[in-house]
């Protein structure tokens, strides 16, 4: 009895770390793409974005959109991830290889991530329910004028698309699309030409709006 | 498993491919086996056959067929096996290619997706099956999967780091079991079973460095010897020609280089000068073990045309295809390389012969059954398959059968076994256990001067130099007498780690006292064995001499020395004719 | 041989530790240089006069060796901070002096010698063999392409070293995760023929905690592999069998 109890856990466990995989590209990386391009509207001007602020949050039914496209799958992600790191170990210093490398900033990436994103969301989204405040093309030029904030958004962005990127390189290799070495090495090229042009992308738009 | 009846339980000393071969052929029979090990079976010596496996199959036309195999196995081996055995063998080496074919050994294939054959040596047929560079240990991880399946059915138990030390005898001489020592707490167990077979490998260590794996002391055959088990044939120990010279072992450089267009060769007044073609027309590169051997000695000891003036020649692969060579021989290659640090396709090989397999071993029956009932033996430490000499890919063929036959044997011979086996044991099994707690404890306490690594080391060099290739009956006394001396000296040994968990010095030291007493036969035989036949060449008999010598010895076992004694060779199949290459 | 650098003393400092729960110790030899020295030769040379540097008496240094051709997977220790097998560490090819450890990722028994018996029962959990009927004269084995043959060759040379997991990251005490070397195994026998037929028992047995989807692609598995394994491609392999096994559980 006991013994197949452990095993519908050990199996529950492959589906989630399988889940865990899948949320990251859908919704998440799906998620971060739109909202890389509906922030690029800030390059059009002050007008254009709001306008496109105002078309999402006329969205219906939005609060459920959010919370089951984005919140929630962002949410179950990290907390699956954070016990991923939990299972990690380090040792870098004897086998410095590009891969380990990765392993390793995938795993901070994923924690800076974490942090930027929180703070990213409390501050444009719930703080401005709480305390009443419209989020406007002059709130992010306001916020962005910080300079720590400014900093602490172009950190929390390379390690996004780095996760992104990267993520999406192992989300190949997870599903068993990308099997072969050569077949990794193109995945990789592509995925990191991706990750730096939406990288790019969010970086002229904070730089953009500060003005 | 505790309650199975003795009548039904088998114990298979040695996990390569004998003693595994023999445990599956015992689990399918429904027998219990109990499995002993000193390393995990999966590290096996087998692992390091390299060339490949003798099946005539005949898939290229040649004409071969296992007849001619079985005349060219006796011609090889200078007629001293016995012949029904290895007609049996060559009979069935096809099946064991289809066996492990199945099993999901990687040979290499053909276009058509059949299994491909190469060239080795003593024949003209393309006969040896072969897996990349490392067929031994394709075959021997096929042997190791199918027993470890047999493990999770509950059919196999397995010992692995434990060490054989004694069989457990009746007063009547019937082996009754095993005693055993847990090398990670040196525990000593008596493990009882109807039947026990041993499959314990070679004895190469005894020569120091010798192709052979660290495992390969020829301890437990050295054990079961000084409990009244004949030792034949001791004096027949093939030096490979072709290995690297090494600090810590001599690495094979598998025959295969040779059969796949590989040459031998040094300067000669200047110029290439291949000795082995112009000596051996007919076969060239790939004459016998023994005579190449010889050969290589020669231009080297005798006409000092050994390159940069030391021990060593070349082998050269260069001339052949890149892509041909990293296909066929990739694996060998690469063994060079790593451990010499140059690329063989580009530069020729340096090699020397080196000790390589002992055709001699625990002396047995048609039947795989030694002297003492009950006990078995099968593979490199049995005697029976290679006579004076053996051919390349033979040795892995006579794992199977010799595991094969004798995992028959003891099924028959259990049920055989009559009245209530199980209870008169115990007693038996507890008696020796204490005999060899009380040898380690002897061993332990012993504050002696003597390092048994230093006493090996000695043992190991008076035998390379004098009990190997050329053996001359002064030089045999005087070892002769060398090993007594290490043998008093032994008694002085001081183990240097009193340590009761791993104590790998006192494992060591137990093997070291087994060793020289098959040492002390080795010589003993070589000694009497006044002719020149295989791998024993006597330049005072340079002939071989059929009227005296076509013989088996048995070295028997007394506190003074072996006792030499001779057994007619079974010689009804084939006609012995003069070996000439 | 024109490469080597001439030596007088070489010196090697080892971790011994006399079981698993004693304290664990360095060691400092010093050992006369010789050409064409390797780490096992180096350590045959101690145990016959045991004594460290500073001249104490000593154990011998316990190890686990077999065919010192690197196919037996023996003597993986770690060497200089990297795992590997010690029969083809050539001394000449190492920094001085020498540091020589036991793997960390396995149970420590004395020494340099660890408790591999952890990968034996992994290769049971995956069914790592082909389900034959038996050994009895069945005829010839399925007909296989060279190609196909050469594949499973690769990865049939694993010898259980344990470099792989010793290597891998995602391999530690907080993790149930399996490693490469049974991943690839599974793989290999899913690739034969006959084995295919029980193929997708091999491959739920890596759909649980600890299987094929716990890797982290950190990828240190395929560098140090002494067999040159495509460990990473196996893995790869694995998990698309995974998701055709999982489609599978759709269609039920």
């Amino acid at each position: 009895m006991s013994e197949s109890v452990a095993e519908k856990i050990d199996v529950k466990h492959f589906y989630l770390r399988r889940i865990h995989s899948l949320l990251g590209v859908f919704p998440v990386s799906i998620f971060l793409v739109e909202h890389m391009i509906a922030n690029a509207f800030i390059l059009k001007g002050p007008e254009a974005y709001n306008g496109v602020i105002n078309l999402l949050r006329s969205l219906p039914y939005l609060i459920p959109i959010e919370i089951t496209f984005i919140g929630l799958p962002i949410f179950l992600h990290a907390v699956y991830g954070i016990y991923i790191c939990y299972t990690s170990s380090l040792n870098l210093k004897s086998y410095g290889y590009a891969k380990n490398w990765f392993y390793f900033l995938q795993r901070v990436s994923g924690l800076i991530a974490l942090a930027f994103i929180a703070y990213h969301i409390w501050d444009f989204r719930i703080a401005s329910e709480v305390f009443h405040f419209e989020v406007n093309y002059e709130a992010v030029r306001r916020s962005m004028r910080v300079p720590w904030i400014f900093s602490f958004y172009v950190v929390g962005l390379v390690a996004t698309m780095f996760h992104f990127a990267n993520g999406l390189w192992l989300f190949c290799i997870t599903w068993g699309i990308t099997i072969g070495k050569k077949s990794q090495r193109i995945s990789g090229i592509i995925f990191s030409v991706i990750g730096f042009a939406l990288f790019a992308m969010a970086l002229q738009s904070i730089i953009v709006v500060r003005g | 498993m505790a309650e199975v009846s003795l009548k039904k339980k088998v114990i298979v000393v040695g996990g390569g491919l004998a003693g595994l071969m023999a445990v599956i052929k015992l689990a399918e029979a429904g027998y219990h086996v109990d499995l002993f090990s000193i390393v995990p079976v999966k590290r096996s010596h087998s692992a390091c056959a390299q060339g490949g496996m003798n099946a005539a199959v005949n898939t290229k036309g040649e004409g071969d067929s296992p007849q001619i195999h079985f005349e060219e196995t006796l011609y090889g081996g200078d007629y001293l096996a016995n012949q029904a055995l290895v007609k049996g063998m060559c009979e069935k080496a096809p099946h064991y290619i289809d066996m492990l074919d199945r099993m999901g050994v990687p040979f290499n294939r053909t276009p058509e997706g059949l299994l491909d054959f190469r060239r080795f040596g003593g024949t003209k047929f393309h006969r040896t099956a072969f897996s990349g560079a490392t067929t031994g240990q394709q075959l021997l991880y096929a042997l190791d999967e199918q027993v470890r399946r047999f493990e999770v059915e509950g059919k196999v138990r397995k010992f692995e780091g434990w060490e054989f030390l004694s069989t457990i005898m009746d007063d009547k001489q019937v082996c009754r079991g095993i005693v055993a020592m847990n090398l990670n707490n040196m525990e000593v167990q008596a493990f009882k079973s109807g039947a026990v077979i041993l499959a314990t490998g070679g004895c190469g260590l005894i020569y120091g460095r010798s192709t052979n794996s660290v495992a390969c002391t020829g301890s437990a055959a050295g054990a079961v010897y000084q409990q009244g088990v004949h030792y034949a044939n001791g004096e027949f120990i093939q030096v490979h020609p072709t290995a690297i010279p090494g600090k810590d072992k001599n690495r094979l450089m598998s025959e295969s280089a040779r059969g796949d267009g590989g040459r031998v060769w040094t300067y000669k007044n200047g110029e290439r000068w291949y000795f082995l073609e112009e000596m051996y027309p007919d076969y060239g590169n790939l004459v016998p073990r023994d005579i190449a051997t010889r050969a290589i000695f020669k231009v080297c000891r005798e006409m000092n045309l050994g390159i940069d003036g030391e021990d060593q020649v070349y082998l050269d692969v260069s001339h052949l295809p890149h892509d041909f060579l990293m296909e066929r021989l990739g694996g060998i290659l690469h063994i060079y390389e790593k451990f010499v640090g140059e690329d063989p396709t580009k530069v020729p090989m340096k090699i020397f012969p080196s000790v390589h397999y002992s055709m001699g071993g625990i002396y047995i029956d048609q039947n795989h059954m030694t002297n003492v009932q009950g006990l078995l033996a099968a593979g490199e430490c049995d005697y029976q398959y290679h006579g004076a000499n053996r051919l390349g890919a033979n040795s892995l063929l006579s794992c199977f059968y010799g595991g094969e036959v004798s995992a028959k044997t003891a099924g028959e011979y259990l049920s055989g076994l009559e009245g209530d086996v199980d209870a008169e044991v115990s007693k038996l099994a507890g008696q020796q256990v204490k005999k060899e707690q009380d040898a380690n404890e002897r061993l332990l306490t012993l504050r002696g001067k003597e390092n048994p690594y230093v006493i090996w080391e000695e043992m190991a060099d008076w035998m390379t130099k004098n009990v190997t290739v050329v053996r001359n009956n002064k030089d045999l006394e005087k070892t002769e007498q060398k090993l007594k001396e290490l043998q008093e000296r032994y008694k002085q040994v001081n183990v240097s780690d009193v340590s009761e968990w791993m104590n790998q010095p006192l494992q060591f030291t137990r093997q070291l006292g087994n060793m020289i007493s098959i040492a002390q036969a080795i010589v003993k035989g070589a000694l009497l064995r006044n002719e020149s036949r295989g791998s024993h060449y006597k330049p005072e008999f340079p002939k071989r001499d059929d009227k005296n010598f076509l013989k088996t010895t048995l070295a028997s076992y007394t506190p003074e020395g072996p006792v030499i004694t001779y057994e007619e060779v079974d010689t009804s199949l084939v006609k012995p004719k003069e070996r000439k290459y | 041989m024109n490469q080597t650098i001439k030596r007088e003393d070489i010196e090697i400092k080892i971790k011994r530790q006399e079981g698993p729960n004693s304290p664990a110790r360095w060691e400092t030899f010093s050992l006369k240089y010789r050409p064409g020295m390797n780490v096992i030769s180096c350590l045959m040379e101690i145990r016959k006069k045991p004594q460290t540097k500073e001249g104490m008496k000593t154990t011998p240094v316990c190890w686990e060796q077999n065919c010192l051709e690197e196919v037996c997977g023996a003597c993986t220790m770690v060497i200089n901070g990297r795992v590997r097998q010690s029969c083809t560490a050539l001394v000449d090819k190492l920094e001085h002096p020498l540091r020589i450890e036991p793997m960390s990722k396995f149970p420590l028994v004395r020494d340099l010698v660890v408790n591999r018996s952890s990968m034996f029962e992994s290769l049971k959990k995956v069914k790592a063999w082909v389900p034959v009927d038996g050994t009895y004269d069945l005829g010839p084995g399925p007909r296989m392409s060279p190609k196909e043959a050469q594949y499973r060759y690769e990865l049939s040379k694993c010898m259980t070293c344990g470099c792989c997991l010793e290597a891998c990251p995602q391999y530690n005490p907080q993790s149930a995760f399996i490693g490469p070397a049974a991943i690839s195994q599974a793989v290999l026998f899913n690739a034969h023929p006959t084995g295919k037929r029980n193929a997708s028992e091999r491959t739920r047995s890596l759909m649980v905690s600890g299987g094929a989807q716990d890797c982290g692609n950190a990828q240190n598995c395929v560098q140090v592999c002494p067999q040159n394994i495509p460990l990473t491609q196996s893995i790869a392999e694995m998990n698309r069998d995974i998701t055709k096994e999982l489609f599978g559980f759709l269609k039920e």
